[in-house]
């Protein structure tokens, strides 16, 4: 009877220090994980400790499906000002000696992968003399097509004296093929069972963690430091093969465009035009960038996981279709600038074609950001319309 | 491969997991070549040919030495031993910087003359690997250690690689003894291994690397700065350069405990010394109890009859080969020097010293204590600015303008607060500091906690006692800040020597 009790006591004994012990141990930890990472969120961003934590929170879209800015919205590094801009606080009114310059494009002039104020609009802001002010009005998502209602809402009221207009040509296209392709397809009725799926309890774990996120970046840098190679060729594995599934679902068996239909150049050129038209309208002078990226002739062997990468985004276009949409692109920007008489800078061949400016296919890094500011900066200060500005100002 | 990185956790986790699984005998084995194979990491080949001639050459001379009954024979294998480490140690390490020299006072008496100058080689390790062989032949010549017989042993113990690139200096006394039976360790052994492993990583990562971003550019510019910046970027290299050296030997003993092994403390509350001497008893305690014992003892031994002055005579001589040890440069001969000096006076004028303490009336109070602590502490750092700075001029500008620019950053805050927080602060943002300062303090409450206990200081023994939640609560702090306040790529200050 006793050596039965021992033998119960001693089970149990090993049972606590190999199974409960360790287990506790590992409970504690993960959630100490957990509520370090939201003590770390709520003293770097100000972010709230409960609910939910995402990059959701800074950006809406008008009834007419226009993406804008919230204001005074904040996500990590990403914050607005409270008129929905990326950078310092300003007054509606310009004041009366300033140049007002807003820079308007979608990602990569909102800034992504940038440090906290290296974003180009803010390194413009810091080559420039401190009569120039300039508002970073961009938008993720913006594309040529919408930027006619948002400049008339949020940029028009803020009487500016440039608009700088970087527009990606790719996000373009891909929009307006999808409008095209759309168009084609009779619109399904829509399903009445609108009946929410119960969400699984490991993926209402994953969304609402903060440290889980936080954890796999650390691990994707730490692995592409020290295993460049082969996290280079996995991911290129794995974006073809997911370029594969997008095929198989958006194309249905059409083969991607080698070339960039000739309607869509004159659809971009015709709201490229009218763009300028509606600035020049309002007497603000137009600033158009050629548009700098990874994608390039010389780039093609050297990073193909950037045109698989932006295949996945632009599934409409091959590889080579893509190159050619970007030269052609380019090249009309260009060209309108000439027509229209407008400020023109070359930043497709400013910034570098490596991956110590790009961060991405066509984010850039803060070197990458710097250079483009420079070739925006040097252009606002040596070009005779700069003389035409500081005229009109004086005057 | 540097312990803080990814590579090592996975050489690391590689490395437990087949010694716990293959057989008990062939342990030593797994151990050897995986020493072998991440001293290969360092891409430098003749590094491994060293790592084995130093090996063997101490082995063999140990061996000779046991064998043979004659002194004077044995004394000679010694010395053949000794001289043979010395001379790779001197090959590897010292030639650039001995022909810079001599070319430097060639130079002087003509322009012809100069001697085709060697590049610097690679040496990681090496000088802590030829101290162990030294002390191994020694030992064996004074009949305190016999010679290990089994060489695959006495390789592994040379080259085990938690100690192989920064130390401890082991005494084969304390490590051969361990070669011999290689049992896995206890689930408690493994988590005190693993928590001292992250305790170090905590230390190095997050408070050593961070401070380097303020380090760092103050001193490889220090033209470009004066007064408080200077000053507080030497107090701040003195906290680094103690976060990151017993950083790296937490995770060295964190890491040979996975594999039941204890290597040597190398640290004791350095800081909290009361003179130099005691400091040395707590700083690189087993490079300075090496020198004690086979440099210092035996100059003094000889130097017996000269008598006050024998002892600091024998102090200089052996912190100016510290010096030397620690690199081929002038400022590590200095700051060595600097020691010699302080701790010369500090013999020298002991007995006055005692006296006017007396007489003031301060013998064995408290304040004679935080007043011989806050002075020691001082004396080390000043020592600190030759050992941190890349030239001797650079090191003398930082003794002059740390000083005489003191008026003008008096001046800068009285006129321009924020402008000149913000250059003391290195433009970087005023969390970051206070982050420094939250972490350390947080470091050093640990260790004031950890002297409270009975358990082997250095060892975090008190936190494997503790519940396993609030263990798991103190690692997944650690962790945390680790992975996410940590700064990164920054190389170990003592790898260099």
């Amino acid at each position: 009877m006793r050596n039965n009790l021992y033998e119960i006591k001693s089970k149990l004994h090993s049972i606590n220090i190999y199974v409960f012990k360790p287990l506790l141990f590992i409970v504690v930890f993960i959630l100490t994980l957990e509520l370090c990472a939201r003590i770390d969120d709520a003293i770097k961003y100000g972010a709230p400790f409960w609910p939910a934590y995402t990059n959701e929170g800074l950006r809406s879209s008008d009834k007419a499906g226009f993406p804008y800015n919230i204001p005074n919205a904040r996500f990590e590094k990403w914050q607005h000002n409270s008129l929905g801009f990326r950078g310092p606080e300003l007054l509606q009114n310009k004041p009366a000696d300033n140049i007002r310059v807003v820079c308007l494009g979608s990602s990569e002039s909102y800034g992504l992968y940038e440090s906290p104020g290296k974003e180009w609009p803010s390194q413009l802001r810091e080559i420039l003399p401190s009569r120039y002010e300039v508002i970073n009005a961009s938008v993720v998502g913006l594309n040529l097509s919408s930027f006619e209602p948002y400049l008339k809402k949020h940029v028009f009221t803020l009487k500016p004296d440039v608009i700088i207009l970087v527009i990606n040509p790719l996000f373009y296209v891909t929009n307006l093929e999808r409008a095209t392709q759309s168009s084609k397809v009779p619109s399904q009725p829509q399903q009445k069972n609108n009946k929410s799926e119960p969400v699984s309890l490991k993926n209402r774990v994953l969304s609402n963690s903060r440290s889980i996120p936080k954890i796999k970046q650390v691990l994707k840098q730490s692995i592409g430091l020290h295993f460049p190679d082969a996290l280079a060729r996995y991911q290129l594995h794995d974006t073809q093969k997911q370029i594969e599934e997008i095929e198989r679902i958006r194309l249905k068996g059409r083969m991607p465009l080698d070339e960039i239909p000739e309607v869509y150049v004159e659809s971009f050129r015709k709201d490229l035009i009218h763009t300028i038209d509606l600035i020049k309208l309002q007497g603000i002078e137009v600033m158009l960038s050629t548009y700098p990226s990874l994608i390039g002739t010389e780039t093609l062997t050297k990073y193909p996981e950037i045109y698989l990468d932006n295949r996945k985004f632009c599934i409409e276009f091959s590889v080579k279709g893509i190159l050619d949409s970007m030269i052609r692109f380019n090249s009309v920007v260009t060209q309108i600038a000439g027509d229209k008489s407008t400020l023109l800078v070359n930043a497709a061949s400013g910034v570098p074609k490596t991956k110590e400016f790009f961060a991405d296919n066509v984010h850039y890094a803060d070197k990458g950001a710097c250079a483009f500011a420079n070739s925006v900066g040097y252009q606002l200060q040596h070009t005779p319309s700069n003389m035409t500005l500081t005229k009109n100002k004086t005057h | 491969m540097t312990f803080t990185s990814l590579p090592f956790i996975l050489f690391l986790l590689t490395v437990f997991a087949v010694f716990t699984v293959i057989p008990a005998r062939y342990r030593w084995i797994v151990l050897l070549v995986g020493s072998y194979f991440f001293y290969a990491c360092f891409n430098a080949w003749y590094l491994l040919l060293v790592l084995a001639a130093v090996t063997a050459i101490s082995n063999v001379c140990g061996a000779l030495i046991y064998k043979n009954n004659c002194q004077k024979t044995k004394m000679y294998w010694m010395w053949t031993g000794v001289a043979a480490n010395v001379l790779i140690l001197v090959l590897i390490k010292y030639i650039p910087f001995i022909i810079n020299n001599i070319n430097s006072v060639l130079g002087l008496l003509s322009e012809k003359y100069e001697l085709p100058s060697p590049h610097l080689l690679v040496s990681i390790g090496v000088s802590y690997f030829i101290l162990q062989g030294i002390s191994y032949l020694i030992d064996i010549y004074l009949e305190i250690l016999e010679p290990e017989q089994h060489p695959g042993y006495f390789a592994l113990s040379m080259c085990f690689f938690p100690k192989l690139l920064q130390g401890p200096i082991e005494r084969s006394g304390n490590l051969l003894p361990q070669m011999q039976t290689y049992t896995i360790p206890s689930f408690e052994t493994i988590r005190g291994g693993i928590t001292l492993f992250l305790w170090g990583m905590f230390k190095k990562v997050v408070i050593a690397d961070r401070i380097s971003t303020y380090v760092d550019p103050v001193y490889n510019d220090v033209h470009a700065y004066s007064g408080l910046s200077l000053i507080l970027a030497t107090y701040l290299f003195a906290i680094q350069i103690y976060f990151d050296f017993s950083g790296y030997t937490d995770m060295a003993l964190g890491t040979a405990r996975l594999f039941n092994i204890r290597l040597t403390q190398n640290f004791n509350s350095p800081y909290l010394a009361t003179s130099t001497a005691d400091f040395w008893r707590r700083w690189h305690i087993s490079f300075s109890s090496w020198i004690l014992d086979y440099i210092f003892k035996p100059i003094q031994l000889s130097l017996r009859n000269w008598s006050p002055w024998g002892v600091p005579s024998a102090l200089m001589v052996t912190f100016l080969i510290s010096g030397i040890w620690h690199g081929a440069s002038w400022c590590f001969i200095v700051w060595g020097g600097l020691h010699g000096i302080y701790l010369s006076v500090g013999t020298l004028f002991k007995k006055l010293r005692s006296k006017f303490i007396k007489t003031i009336g301060l013998e064995n109070t408290r304040l004679l204590k935080y007043c011989q602590i806050a002075i020691t502490f001082h004396l080390v750092c000043f020592a600190w600015i030759f050992f941190r700075a890349a030239t001797i001029t650079d090191a003398l500008y930082v003794v002059q303008y740390s000083l005489l620019g003191i008026p003008q950053s008096l001046a800068a805050i009285g006129s321009d607060k924020s402008k000149f927080a913000k250059q003391l602060l290195m433009g970087k943002p005023e969390y970051d500091f206070m982050i420094i300062f939250g972490v350390v303090i947080f470091a050093s409450v640990i260790g004031l906690w950890e002297r409270r206990n009975k358990y082997p200081f250095g060892e975090l023994m008190f936190l494997t006692r503790l519940p396993s939640s609030i263990n798991g609560f103190f690692l997944g702090v650690v962790v945390y800040m680790i992975v996410f306040w940590g700064a990164r790529s920054q190389s170990f200050i003592y790898l260099q020597f």
